[in-house]
């Protein structure tokens, strides 16, 4: 599946979706991160033709769908997708619910029976068929709702937030039960969300999406370690952005850098020019030291395993997680800086 | 969104029913009111006020505007204050069996008016047979008391206070709680908080309701007719029907042109009341739970023993004395053990044709309009709302034009559009039973869209987005979610078509023909040609058959969106 440079305005003001490319692998679950309002839900009902883009093409497995004139309308797309209600018809059993893409097709018979049986067993609700919606948990009702989008065996399946609605403790056993779904199924996955511990879990890649525009597509790792703007480190992780100067070229992926007024050797782009930039240290980046940067504990906060320190660093906000047994008392203490990213730019 | 053009996915099916709604909401509903229009104002095709003036001129008519205005401004302010003084004693107090009292306060309503007349008639006229078991009839040969605007005034009143109740009723639920808690808080009495903090903020619901009332008041036919033709106060409606019946269409123009100003009376009414709930709609935003019940302490068994024994007064009795009359011999003999019968039940149904073809009649055409407007309401709404089709809510907006201006005015403008055959088919419609047809489609068409829409909102449209990303077009997705899933509303709304339909009076009594006559052209004709006591069985009949309906309603009323059924509390 693949968007080239597709933008949907809905009034003058800022468009809700801007010029936005992306490509979708076979297989893949790719993830659009972004925060409410940043036009992640529109970007998925673009791709389902729910919405119309003002420009730009939508193709889906080789087919332009949207853009040029041209628009297929969402019963004709072969997507499957699941609502963030999982919008399942309370007037149907679980069986007619998911069935339902055969039944709008005219599928019939045997083989209306047989995809059904397997879509429902590939879920592990194979003795639910007959019940209601209403009747089933949040869990299994999400599971009906997968089970209806791969019944058709569509080429891309569209996912809205479908953990938003369940709580925290269901929440975390069905990422994991997602995950193993996906890799069974193989099936390509656009998963929307604001959740960035849920996109960086589940997600082969994730795209960072803000004020309609994309800021970043990246394997979850790399988002994360090497973020591509100051955008992209400030929304996903916790850590600080600093202002830093490269002093010296980058050789074997790290370059010298001189920050909070100490000259540390950090990671970097290759090309990564010599001179003002800024580096983006994450919480476990830093440790205490004997002897190192001086700084003030403005909070700290108990973890368990580790204490989550705020500091303040000559006037810069910094965060750090070190192991509990290593928070000496006092409000002043001194830091180490053992890794970090020069942020392209 | 731009229109229909922008939204996406509208495949052929989609298109094609739209095309269909246009064309019946053009046909039935805005043809006949445009047609009326052009008449009154333009007659040859160009502003021509002359046909308007010729009418205006004539004293009669004037006269007849002057007691519309008397009678509806009168019947408004009774139907105002019973209205208001019900709708805070439900919602705001603790009386009991407040369900039952909704029930009873809404049956007038709900029964028609020429039924209401005749009921008040016998139980309060010289040969009323209840007034005579209990020795307090008014001496023989004295006029009616209730004959004359006294009479149209207060059954005017009574007939439509339960409008101002549901208006009023709405908007005390969304009242935030706060407020009155706040109210209360500072040390206010209750009576002290609903004369100053309630009443205030309910100023745009009470306008709306009075608004609602006037225009029902100067459209009612069936009240004036009865207690009005025979003491020779006409209004309005009655003029246009006696000129209409006594001179048949030749006088069309000039009725035209009555009732083209009785349309813009309508409006002015009809305007208070949207200005107020357009105003009403950005409160909603702050809706939290409503009201709570106030203590009614030792004052609540006298105030329900009062109010019961109100309601009786002006409910019950009536409707006894009707069953009384239609259970005496004749009419002015006692009614006792000796003298009841039934013989006029079993005279309406099986020896008089007349009758039984107006339940016929009647019968049929309420429920060919309830199902054939049950059916278009839903994609109507389906296309307004999940769909956001532009042109289905003007649609559902226009509909709404027929329902809101009096019966009449629109029974005018049917005749106007379909008194000469139709073009291509070349059939005639006037003085068949067809032309009734249409203007019920075009009266009652947003009676059966309301609650459609109302259980509409009420569904996650995602329902119907994850049916079209399942691969199902228009048409499939109406017939597997939105018909099953509305199911309870369109019975709601179907309900509600045939109830109206099938006491409906005021269009019927200018579009009839001999034969095609239905059961409110027929207690009518039964009561001016002298035929009590066989006017009273059919009204009794017609009674019960209401009273089974909304039971019905009732019976299905969980399923419902909440206020869909207004006789529900």
């Amino acid at each position: 599946m693949i968007l080239d440079r597709v933008t949907r305005r809905f009034d003058a003001a800022a468009p809700a979706v801007d010029d936005v490319s992306l490509e979708l692998r076979d297989g893949e679950l790719l993830a659009v991160l972004g925060r409410s309002g940043s036009g992640k839900t529109t970007l998925l009902r673009l791709v389902a033709g729910f919405e119309r883009p003002d420009s730009g093409e939508i193709r889906i497995a080789g087919e332009s769908v949207a853009g040029n004139g041209r628009f297929v309308p969402p019963e004709r797309r072969r997507i499957g997708m699941v609502f963030q209600s999982y919008a399942l018809w309370p007037h149907m059993d679980v069986r007619r619910n998911v069935g339902y893409p055969l039944e709008a097709r005219g599928l019939g018979g045997t083989e209306y029976e047989a995809r059904v049986d397997r879509a429902l067993a590939a879920v592990g609700l194979g003795d639910y068929g007959r019940r209601r919606p209403q009747a089933l948990s949040g869990g299994q009702r999400q599971r009906v709702a997968l089970a209806r989008c791969l019944v058709m065996e569509p080429a891309v399946v569209l996912l809205d937030e479908p953990l938003a609605s369940l709580d925290v403790h269901l929440r975390a056993s069905l990422r994991e039960e997602f995950v193993a779904f996906h890799a069974e199924t193989g099936a390509t996955m656009l998963y929307v969300t604001h959740d960035q511990a849920e996109a960086l879990a589940i997600a082969d890649r994730i795209a960072v999406l803000d004020h309609g525009r994309l800021l970043q597509v990246a394997a979850p790792e790399t988002l994360y370690r090497e973020p591509a703007s100051v955008p992209v480190a400030a929304f996903v992780g916790a850590g600080a952005v600093v202002p830093a100067e490269v002093l010296g070229p980058v050789v074997g992926g790290v370059a010298p850098v001189r920050l909070l007024g100490v000259t540390r050797t950090l990671r970097a782009a290759p090309g990564q020019r010599p001179g003002p930039a800024a580096a983006c240290l994450r919480p476990e980046d830093l440790a205490v030291a004997a002897d190192g940067i001086a700084a003030r504990v403005i909070r700290r906060t108990y973890q368990g395993a580790t204490v989550a320190l705020a500091l303040d660093c000559a006037g810069q906000r910094l965060s750090a997680a070190v192991p509990a047994s290593a928070v000496p008392d006092s409000a002043e203490l001194r830091l180490d800086i053992r890794d970090g990213w020069v942020i392209p730019g | 969104m731009a229109g229909a053009a922008a939204r996406p996915g509208a495949d052929p099916g989609e298109r094609l029913i739209l095309i269909l709604l246009v064309v019946f909401a053009g046909l039935v509903a805005v043809l006949p009111v445009a047609r009326l229009l052009i008449a009154g104002l333009a007659p040859s095709g160009e502003l021509d006020l002359s046909v308007m003036a010729a009418a205006w001129s004539r004293e009669a008519t004037q006269r007849a505007l002057g007691r519309t205005l008397v009678s509806a401004l009168g019947g408004t302010a009774i139907s105002l204050a019973l209205g208001t003084g019900f709708a805070l004693l439900v919602t705001l107090t603790d009386v009991r069996a407040k369900t039952v009292l909704v029930f009873a306060f809404m049956l007038p309503l709900m029964i028609a008016p020429q039924v209401t007349a005749l009921a008040w008639i016998q139980s309060l006229g010289p040969g009323s047979a209840l007034l005579r078991l209990v020795g307090l009839e008014p001496p023989p040969g004295t006029p009616h008391p209730l004959y004359g605007a006294g009479g149209i005034i207060l059954l005017l009143g009574l007939h439509h206070a339960p409008l101002v109740f549901l208006a009023l009723r709405a908007a005390l639920r969304s009242l935030p709680r706060e407020l009155v808690e706040a109210a209360s808080a500072s040390g206010a009495s209750p009576l002290f908080v609903v004369r100053t903090v309630v009443l205030p903020l309910m100023r745009p619901a009470l306008a709306a309701g009075a608004g609602l009332a006037f225009v029902s008041a100067i459209g009612n036919f069936g009240i004036p007719a009865l207690l009005g033709i025979p003491a020779g106060y006409t209004v309005l409606v009655t003029l246009i029907y006696q000129r209409l019946s006594g001179f048949g269409p030749r006088v069309l123009p000039e009725v035209a042109a009555i009732a083209v100003v009785l349309a813009i009376l309508a409006a002015l009414g009809l305007l208070a009341q949207l200005r107020s709930t357009r105003r009403d709609d950005s409160r909603t935003a702050t809706l939290s739970a409503a009201v709570p019940g106030w203590s009614l302490g030792r004052w609540r068994l006298p105030v329900e023993a009062g109010v019961w024994m109100l309601l009786g007064f002006v409910v019950f009795v009536p409707l006894l004395a009707l069953v009384a009359t239609s259970v005496v011999k004749a009419q002015g003999v006692p009614l006792s053990a000796e003298t009841a019968t039934l013989a006029h039940y079993l005279y309406v149904l099986f020896d008089h044709g007349a009758t039984r073809r107006a339940f016929a009649n009647s019968f049929s055409l309420a429920g060919a309009a309830a199902l054939l407007l049950m059916t278009v309401a839903v994609p109507l709404a389906v296309l307004a709302d999940w769909r956001r089709s532009r042109i289905a809510n003007l649609l559902a907006v226009a509909a709404e034009l027929p329902y809101a201006l009096p019966g009449v005015v629109l029974a005018i403008g049917v005749i106007l559009a379909f008194l000469r055959p139709v073009p291509l088919i070349g059939i005639g419609l006037y003085n068949t039973v067809w032309i009734i047809l249409i203007a019920y489609l075009a009266r009652f068409l947003t009676l059966a869209w309301r609650p459609v829409a109302a259980g509409l909102a009420q569904i996650d449209r995602g329902l119907d987005e994850a049916a079209q990303a399942a691969g199902a077009g228009f048409a499939f997705r109406l017939r597997t979610i939105a018909y099953p899933m509305l199911a309870p509303a369109m019975a709601a709304g179907g309900i509600i078509v045939f109830l109206t339909a099938f006491n409906e009076l005021t269009v019927s009594a200018l579009l009839w023909s001999s034969g095609r006559e239905t059961l409110g052209v027929l207690v009518f004709g039964l009561e001016q040609a002298g035929e009590s006591t066989a006017a009273a069985a059919v009204a009794v009949l017609t009674v019960a058959a209401t009273l089974g309906l909304m039971l019905l309603g009732s019976a299905v009323a969980r399923r419902l969106p909440h206020g869909v059924l207004p006789w529900r509390a």
